[in-house]
């Protein structure tokens, strides 16, 4: 057990028997070889599973928005977690009061640059850590863009070959909260069910789009898809594209609005005849 | 003997304020442009979603077109400006996945622009043609050739029929 | 019918003169996991991964299944070309064998035959391959499945010592595939049992199912379920990689006058899965589809075609992003039955 994990179980512990927190939503170990799960503790004494290492996958973050009536929750965010945290704030779908935020510094500079690899935008409680996630590689855009057009379209093809639509990604993700997905609606049925590869492709496209300027690039997706497309590469371009055009990052300013809900009369036009 | 000419089919988004009035003006001053293009009126070019550019492209759209009011002079004064910054990531977006760049274009064509709009059409039609039919992102439902023969054959019948009727009742021979 | 043995170094050649008669559907490696495949050569089968990361299901059962084409005007129908060659489908373990078994008696059995997954199913010949050791989300110890052996393949291969693998020919149609191969001798047949006799260890303890419809009878309100669908997500994952599920969609699709009506994988998990066209959805929430899962696979399946509507693949497990497990969810609930 390392010191960030003893940390970690005290403060959860405290909150819990002081009652400032009606919960602690975090990692405990989970049932196969490196494994770890959402675990959802109401007692002190159950701080003892909580675990925090290189197999915490899921952001936790969107467990909030099932309990977010119910008192304030304490929630284990690992630094790219809280990005979304930060966006969820501004969008109103979570007030900051509700929640306890214990996080963790990021040892690791995240894909475009380390401005906020020192401290998370928000938190409650900071620990002390040894702990990476590995940073999606700005090396592979870039491998990417070499190729030639076909080339590019042939791989992208064959990752949404992959992909048996089972929106796991989608699931897993805490800025995908709508209450009817596009993917869902019959009449008129936007995208065709199964998995033909035209309609898988329209499904990610879309929905990477409708994270454009939200992504905060935790991973979730990747890490829930059971057959390990490369769901990294749509929203890591945008991301990109967001940066160099509006130099907008999601989720790293709590004042800073979201890329596409606003906008400069000056932006880039070159595009448009 | 000619080889039959690749008439692309453009799907464009017009927004109702400027570019379908632009689009409406060059037709009452007898601006010619090829008729490749079909059009679907929206209210804004901030109206349109990246799902509609996609569905578009998967039924079969040669090329996509989305045209606006001129940034500053949108009819809900800011729609177009969300629109501009959407459009920039999807286009960005798709040409990196590998779609061919041309595919999709956008334009701001104000209500004023009738012979603009007529260019900006033949531009469009002209780019897309160049590229050829598209495959790539469109929808395959592996329909038997002989049946899809047979429907081609029913919708035309039906659309020659209509035609007929729509002159007969108008009075035109 | 005499049993054979085939040298564990002679697969893709044996595989390679069965793709002279048949098409020859096996494990493929993906990447990162296998799946199964139809083979151009013998030498791309992939055993690494204990078994591919969805089941043979999709091999009856496409995911995607064109029932017929139309054209809207006249109505006028035409079904899809039928198979015409004959299928091996080689490398299938115990469990996904029990899988089979079980979506044939909910396609096959009873007045009324799927005639699209009776026809990919009567067309292909089965090759079971026995497990050496099981995997951390293995759990078929608890449904009378033997890991080494399985009557419902037409030739099940063991593998024993010295990078054999021990042929059992169980059905005519097996025979015919293994006419080339050597025949087993006493010794082989010794190995085999030797290897029967060893024990497999499972990283958990055997559940015990046949308490499970009691146990299970007076839950339905309990608040145990809550808990247990906390975590989940309400994805498709475990429903898809099970080789046991077995819910469809069918829906038409249209183009300028033609179309299709296809047949797709559906999940009890996704929250329009019991959408009626009034409006009405009797399972809103997580919770309720989460019962509706468990009681489903464990009971009622049972109590309709006979079998638990499981296999102990252990893809669910392993799939599953937020590590439910449901042999964990069985002990819960049969540990506080009331």
């Amino acid at each position: 057990m390392s010191d960030c994990e003893t940390r970690l179980r005290q403060v959860a512990a405290e909150l819990l028997s002081s009652g400032q927190a009606a919960r602690v939503i975090g990692y405990g170990p989970g049932t196969l070889p490196e494994r770890t799960r959402p675990v959802f503790l109401t007692k002190p004494e159950e701080t003892i599973v909580l675990v925090y290492n290189e197999h915490c996958r899921n952001n936790l973050v969107s467990y909030l928005m099932r309990v977010k009536e119910e008192g304030k929750s304490a929630i284990v965010c690992r630094p790219n977690d809280v990005r979304t945290l930060v966006s969820l704030i501004q969008e109103q779908q979570i007030e900051r009061e509700q929640v306890h935020v214990i996080t963790f510094t990021a040892k690791n500079a995240d894909s475009n640059g380390a401005q906020d690899a020192a401290k998370p935008a928000l938190f409650d409680t900071l620990i002390e850590t040894e702990v990476e996630f590995p940073p999606a590689a700005q090396a592979e855009l870039e491998l990417f863009i070499d190729k030639p057009g076909d080339a590019r379209w042939e791989a992208f093809k064959a990752e949404m070959e992959k992909c048996i639509r089972c929106y796991a990604c989608r699931n897993a993700c805490p800025m995908c909260y709508c209450s009817e997905c596009f993917v869902e609606r019959s009449v008129p049925r936007w995208v065709g069910e199964g998995s033909d590869v035209s309609d898988t492709m329209v499904f990610h496209i879309t929905r990477a789009m409708h994270l454009a300027g939200r992504c905060g690039e935790c991973n979730a997706c990747v890490e829930a898809c059971p057959m390990n497309v490369d769901l990294k590469l749509i929203n890591r371009k945008i991301n990109s594209d967001l940066l160099e055009l509006f130099g907008h990052r999601a989720g790293v300013d709590p004042e800073a609005p979201a890329a596409l809900a606003t906008f400069d009369p000056n932006d880039y036009n070159d595009f448009i005849k | 003997m000619s080889e039959k000419k690749f008439e692309p089919k453009i799907v464009a988004f017009l927004c109702n304020w400027c570019s379908y009035a632009g689009a409406d003006l060059a037709g009452i001053g007898r601006y010619q442009y090829p008729p490749n293009v079909r059009v679907i009126r929206v209210p804004c070019s901030g109206r349109v979603d990246p799902l509609y550019i996609l569905k578009a492209l998967q039924n079969g759209a040669d090329g996509v077109l989305v045209s606006g009011c001129h940034p500053g002079d949108c009819h809900y004064i800011e729609g177009n400006y969300f629109a501009r910054r959407k459009f920039a990531v999807l286009k960005n977006l798709l040409e990196f996945l590998g779609l061919e760049e041309g595919r999709v274009q956008f334009s701001w064509v104000s209500a004023a622009e009738g012979e603009r709009f007529s260019q900006v059409i033949k531009e469009v039609t002209e780019s897309v043609r160049r590229l050829g039919p598209a495959r790539r992102m469109v929808k395959n439902m592996a329909i038997p050739e002989p049946l899809l023969k047979e429907a081609e054959e029913i919708a035309t019948r039906l659309e020659q029929d209509a035609a007929c009727s729509q002159r007969a009742g108008s009075g035109q021979s | 019918m005499k049993d054979r043995i085939l040298a564990k170094t002679d697969l893709a050649s044996f595989l390679d003169r069965l793709l002279k008669r048949y098409r020859v559907v096996a494990p493929v490696d993906q990447g990162e996991y296998s799946l199964f495949r139809p083979l151009q050569r013998g030498e791309e089968v992939c055993l690494d991964y204990l078994k591919p990361a969805r089941s043979a299901k999709e091999v009856f059962f496409p995911q995607n299944e064109d029932l017929f084409y139309f054209i809207e005007q006249t109505q006028k129908c035409v079904e899809p070309e039928s198979i015409e060659k004959e299928t091996v489908l080689f490398g299938v373990r115990p469990c996904d064998l029990k899988g089979i078994e079980a979506q044939d008696r909910l396609f096959l059995a009873g007045a009324f035959q799927d005639s699209y997954y009776q026809n990919r199913r009567k067309h292909t010949i089965l090759i079971g391959l026995g497990c050496e050791s099981p995997e951390a989300s293995c759990f078929c110890h608890n449904f009378d499945i033997d890991p080494r052996g399985s009557t419902v393949a037409d030739l099940f291969c063991v593998p024993i010592d010295n990078g054999f693998y021990y042929v059992s020919v169980q059905s005519k149609q097996g025979e015919a595939l293994a006419g080339d191969l050597q025949e087993a001798g006493a010794e082989h047949a010794q190995a085999l049992e030797e290897t029967k006799r060893r024990p497999l260890k499972f990283s958990a303890e055997r559940i015990p199912l046949e308490e499970l419809p009691g146990a299970l009878a007076d839950r339905f309100d309990d608040p145990l379920w809550e808990e247990i669908a906390m975590r989940c997500l309400g994805c498709s994952t475990c429903t898809f990689v099970c080789p046991t599920c077995h819910c469809f969609d069918i829906t038409d699709e249209t183009h300028r006058g033609v179309g299709r009506r296809v047949r797709t994988w559906d999940s009890c998990a996704a929250p329009k899965f019991t959408l009626h066209a009034s409006g009405h959805n009797p399972r809103t929430s997580n919770i309720q589809r989460m019962r509706q899962r468990i009681l489903h696979k464990f009971s009622f399946f049972k109590d309709n075609q006979g079998v638990i509507s499981c296999t102990g693949c252990g893809r669910c497990v392993a799939a599953c992003p937020v590590n439910l497990d449901i042999r964990e969810v069985l002990s819960e609930l049969l540990a506080t039955k009331t």
